[in-house]
């Protein structure tokens, strides 16, 4: 005797498939709605108790090392610091008897990383300090040394999720400090991390410093960006591209200060 | 019901190790995707339905791990592949070795065209860099660890 087979159980597979891509062209489409977010940072809540027993044997094992290194740094950094107050109570004065208006302060807010990813549309690391801690999206994030890191692009209660420099997708307006020229550093798959467009006259040589111009909201000025690694021949007589080394050491990356800038 | 845990747990495991250690692979940038090999292998060897739904799953899990712009296309791709691999469920070895070849590399073709491809569109790369650079590189990769990973679970099962 023929068992006959219903049409829907006929269809089970095909029309699962269906639906499967149906809800995915719809969490595509809604990438930026409040439910897609919180279903992620929900994700992101939870991955980030995998790394605490990593991340404590690995402290337990470098912790004195550490603790040594930091101790120098801070000498070094407090003399320094001695240096720049006189500078900056200098400046002031000078920029007030110019008639400058104030500079914007900013607070940081240390973290620490809890795992990077490199994959093919992003590379990312994720920070254990979030919303809870004051963390905003697009808030700047810098290393110890003060060297760009990257940027906030989600936050969660306890985490956050920062956008690499090295991200093929990162824009920064920095400033060549030799020349004062500004432009944007870019990611090109020819030569790497490049600020395009620089006068043909601008004096750049190998070597020269590259900080951030502080023209935008995410980043205050004079963080430290990289170095001029080489500069590229003038294209159409008129303007010529620097090719930047990255000053961050991103695999060695451990703790962040995720910049909070004053309102 | 056992088996659906088991798959799942283990597509965690998998997700997992792709997230944390995913990068130590990585040879010149290319990292390969352990996850699609998960997937058609339960497509293949176990379940078309489970493969559609588990690598919807996982990719939505990975894509919010790794924060892509695009939330939701390794799901797309994922459930694609799943479901391609199950119309070979248990019919993959009675196909000869060549073909079983060529199908494995269309299954990652599909994968990476609709992950690396649409993610990339807006970026200032060049479709021949994506391709050449990225696309096939990744292709390879993949297959070469699918190949020994599917060897090995043969010698196995034996």
């Amino acid at each position: 005797m023929a068992t006959s087979v219903s049409p829907l159980s006929r269809y089970k597979v095909p029309l699962n498939l269906l639906v499967a891509i149906a809800l995915s062209l719809v969490i595509i489409g809604s990438g930026d709605s409040p439910l897609v977010r919180q279903s992620r940072n929900l994700i992101l809540e939870s991955s980030a108790y995998l790394y605490v027993p990593i991340q404590w044997i690995e402290t337990l094992f470098t912790i004195e090392k550490d603790y040594h290194k930091l101790q120098q740094s801070y000498i070094k950094a407090q003399i320094e610091l001695n240096r720049h107050k006189t500078l900056l109570q200098e400046n002031l004065r000078l920029r007030k008897m110019l008639g400058f208006k104030g500079e914007q302060g900013f607070d940081v807010i240390p973290a620490n990383v809890l795992s990077d990813v490199g994959s093919y549309t992003m590379n990312s690391l994720t920070v254990d300090q979030g919303s809870k801690d004051g963390v905003k999206p697009l808030s700047g994030v810098i290393d110890a040394q003060a060297q760009l890191v990257g940027k906030v692009v989600a936050v969660s209660r306890n985490t956050a999720l920062v956008q690499l420099v090295n991200d093929k997708n990162f824009r920064v307006s920095v400033r060549e400090m030799r020349s004062r020229n500004v432009g944007i550093l870019s990611y090109t798959l020819k030569k790497g991390y490049v600020i395009q467009d620089v006068p043909k006259n601008a004096e750049v040589i190998a070597g020269d410093s590259v900080l951030t111009s502080g023209f935008s909201d995410i980043f205050p000025e004079h963080i430290f960006v990289g170095w001029v690694s080489e500069i590229s021949p003038v294209i159409e007589d008129y303007v010529k591209s620097i090719q930047v080394d990255l000053a961050t050491d991103f695999n060695r990356l451990e703790e962040v200060f995720i910049l909070d800038q004053d309102d | 019901m056992i088996d659906i845990l088991k798959y799942s747990v283990l597509g965690l495991l998998v997700l997992i190790f792709q997230w944390m250690l995913g990068d130590i692979f990585s040879i010149y940038g290319v990292t390969p995707s352990f996850l699609v090999i998960y997937v058609i292998y339960v497509g293949l060897t176990h379940n078309q339905l489970q493969a559609i739904w588990l690598g919807f799953i996982l990719g939505f899990l990975i894509d919010s791990l790794t924060g892509t712009h695009m939330v939701g296309i390794s799901a797309l791709a994922l459930s694609i592949v799943g479901y391609l691999a199950g119309i070979f469920y248990s019919r993959i070895v009675r196909i000869p070795i060549v073909v079983q070849y060529l199908l494995h590399t269309g299954f990652l073709l599909v994968f990476f065209i609709l992950t690396v491809m649409i993610t990339l569109q807006d970026s200032q790369w060049a479709a021949g860099n994506i391709v050449f650079l990225i696309l096939l590189p990744k292709t390879i990769y993949t297959l070469g660890l699918l190949s020994g990973i599917f060897v090995l679970l043969r010698v196995g099962s034996k």
